[in-house]
């Protein structure tokens, strides 16, 4: 029996007969409270595939033969994963009960099946909570396996990249290395006739060749080939260098602020995981703004006394710097906030996100030793706060004071 | 200044890097000679043209970066050794690393900037005049 505090449990009874569905409800509530489920109903395929669509049901009671269509075409329609429909647990009601009907109605995703002369309370009962614990299951599973996919295919465009990367990696030894050797003769050239202009174009292959060995590296610490290259930065200058990038990602209709802390103290990071961190977070904030809005990045020093621990839960005192990055998009619910660091959570429709790029952003800050936190108001925006370590050095102990 | 000229050898399979490093290199004054492999490295040395340092790619077919390494550590511990990579091929091991472990005085990460192998060479082994043409 279900206990008063849990919602009630929303039902949905799908046949054309009303005398059936009354039947079906009447065994339902002979155990079920009034409190304690809705029932739903509808008496076309047409019209309950439109209820489903709008709503989610803990279970649906599906009739096989119904005016518009029969219960197995409805069926694989609600569980064609495309029609993003495959949310609710259905049991599947037969008039005549043959056997192949039941093989056919469970291979097409019903979770049970049950036979209109066999209605009573307690099977009705049964059959819903085998429904609900059987799809509960099956989803689960789902899950895993495409958690596994997604595991497949990062290790695959692992692979793929460090074979690139080798062979990438030679190639621009070879082209900047003869940059700098074809310099060095030229520079034994006094006075040859065209020599400047010769000089201009080796450095555009220069320029061009080092724009390369970046995008080589980024590719190396985004699939996590590359052990990061902890250095001592100022982040304030790798927020200028993904500046550049950031009107490409957003487009017009966004406006960027970037308010970047004078004297802002140094701390120990990848400089490519950094600006990789930025641009998932952009990425995320266009996505959720739907082309108009406007988005915020503002560093800081930030000073956390012992004393004052609570104010930032879980957090060591310490010296830090502080990066934020906001927008005024669609926000997040709070159920959704609470899982948006764990890999592979998306709601982005497939083929749209793949979920990892917070997670990525996640495990960048831990593994130098900072915080994240997100604030977020659904219809109002969002912003992370991101913490780093300052180093400890005697020359930035002013601005602290300033600003803790 | 008498000086005698300082010798390198360059091992690595790919000859577009084996040749810009040693030209580079040449120009600069030092002797060089290259190899393509750690074994054919290890036939010549043992034959008797002993270089002062070594530049040597650690992914190779044949006889490894690492395991020339080691080998060279044994025999000619004189030797300076400078250990090259292009990343890739392991997963969570950094080979350059392991080279260091294994005895490589210094690692260069591919794209090598010839400037600094240049510093490095000098810094290792010191100048060198020899003649290259
Ligand atoms: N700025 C934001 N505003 C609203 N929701 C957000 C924001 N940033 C993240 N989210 C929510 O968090 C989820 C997880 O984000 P994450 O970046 O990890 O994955 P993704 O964007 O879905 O996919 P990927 O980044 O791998 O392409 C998103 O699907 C979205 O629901
Ligand atoms: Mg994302």
């Amino acid at each position: 029996m279900k206990s008063v505090t849990n919602p009630a449990l929303d039902v949905l009874i799908v046949d054309d007969n009303k005398i059936d569905r009354e039947a079906v409800k009447r065994s339902l509530f002979h155990t079920y409270g009034q409190g304690d489920l809705v029932v739903h109903e509808a008496g076309m395929g047409g019209a309950a595939l439109q209820m489903l669509k709008d709503s989610r049901f803990d279970c649906v009671f599906l009739d096989y033969r119904l005016p518009d269509m029969d219960g197995l075409s409805l069926l694989k329609k609600i569980y064609d994963a495309d029609a993003g429909l495959a949310k609710d647990p259905v049991v599947l009601l037969t008039g005549q009960g043959s056997e192949n009907v039941m093989i056919e109605a469970l291979r097409s995703g019903a979770q049970d099946y049950l036979s209109k002369d066999n209605i009573t309370s307690a099977t009705i009962n049964i059959a819903m909570i085998k429904a609900r614990e059987i799809f509960k299951l099956r989803r689960s599973w789902k899950q895993a396996e495409d958690r596994l996919h997604q595991a497949q295919k990062m290790e695959a465009v692992g692979q793929l990249t460090s074979g690139i990367a080798h062979d990438f990696n030679n190639l621009l030894t070879v082209i900047l290395g003869n940059v700098h050797n074809i310099r060095r003769r030229i520079d034994l050239m006094n006075g040859v006739f065209g020599l400047r202009e010769i000089q201009e174009k080796i450095s555009l292959i220069e320029s061009a060749a080092n724009r390369g060995a970046e995008l080589v590296r980024r590719l190396m610490v985004f699939t996590r080939q590359r052990a990061p290259l902890p250095q001592a930065v100022n982040i304030n200058a790798c927020i200028q260098d993904t500046a550049l990038l950031l009107n490409q990602i957003l487009g017009d209709g966004i406006n960027v602020r970037i308010s970047l802390a004078e004297n802002l103290c140094m701390t120990v990071i990848d400089t490519g995981q950094l600006e990789n961190a930025i641009i998932n977070m952009v990425l995320n904030a266009r996505d959720a703004m739907d082309g108009q809005g406007s988005l915020g990045i503002g560093t800081g020093n930030f000073f956390l006394d012992s004393g004052g621990s609570d104010k930032v839960p879980g957090m060591a005192a310490g010296q830090y710097v502080m990066l934020t990055v906001s927008d005024t998009g669609h926000g997040m619910r709070p159920d959704v906030a609470a899982r948006i660091f764990e890999p592979f959570f998306t709601t982005k429709e497939a083929g749209k996100g793949s979920g990892l790029g917070l997670s990525m952003v996640y495990g960048f800050v831990k593994e130098f030793g900072g915080y994240i936190f997100v604030d977020s108001r659904e219809n109002a925006g969002t912003t992370f706060r991101i913490y780093l370590p300052c180093i400890k050095s005697g020359q930035n102990e002013e601005s602290f004071q300033e600003n803790g | 200044m008498e000086q005698k000229a300082k010798k390198i050898l360059v091992i690595d399979d790919d000859d577009g890097v084996r040749r810009t490093l040693c030209d580079g290199l040449r120009d600069c004054g030092y002797l060089v000679w290259e190899a393509e492999n750690g074994e054919q490295a290890m036939r010549r040395i043992d034959k008797g043209m002993q270089p002062d340092m070594i530049v040597t790619d650690i992914i190779m077919p044949d006889k490894s970066g690492i395991q020339t390494i080691m080998e060279i550590r044994d025999k000619y511990p004189d030797i300076k050794l400078l250990a090259i990579s292009g990343g890739g091929h392991a997963r969570n091991v950094d080979y350059l690393e392991v080279a260091r472990k294994m005895g490589a005085h210094a690692i260069m990460h591919k794209p090598i900037k010839m400037k600094e192998l240049e510093d490095l060479a000098r810094e290792m082994v010191g100048e060198s005049h020899a003649r290259n043409d």
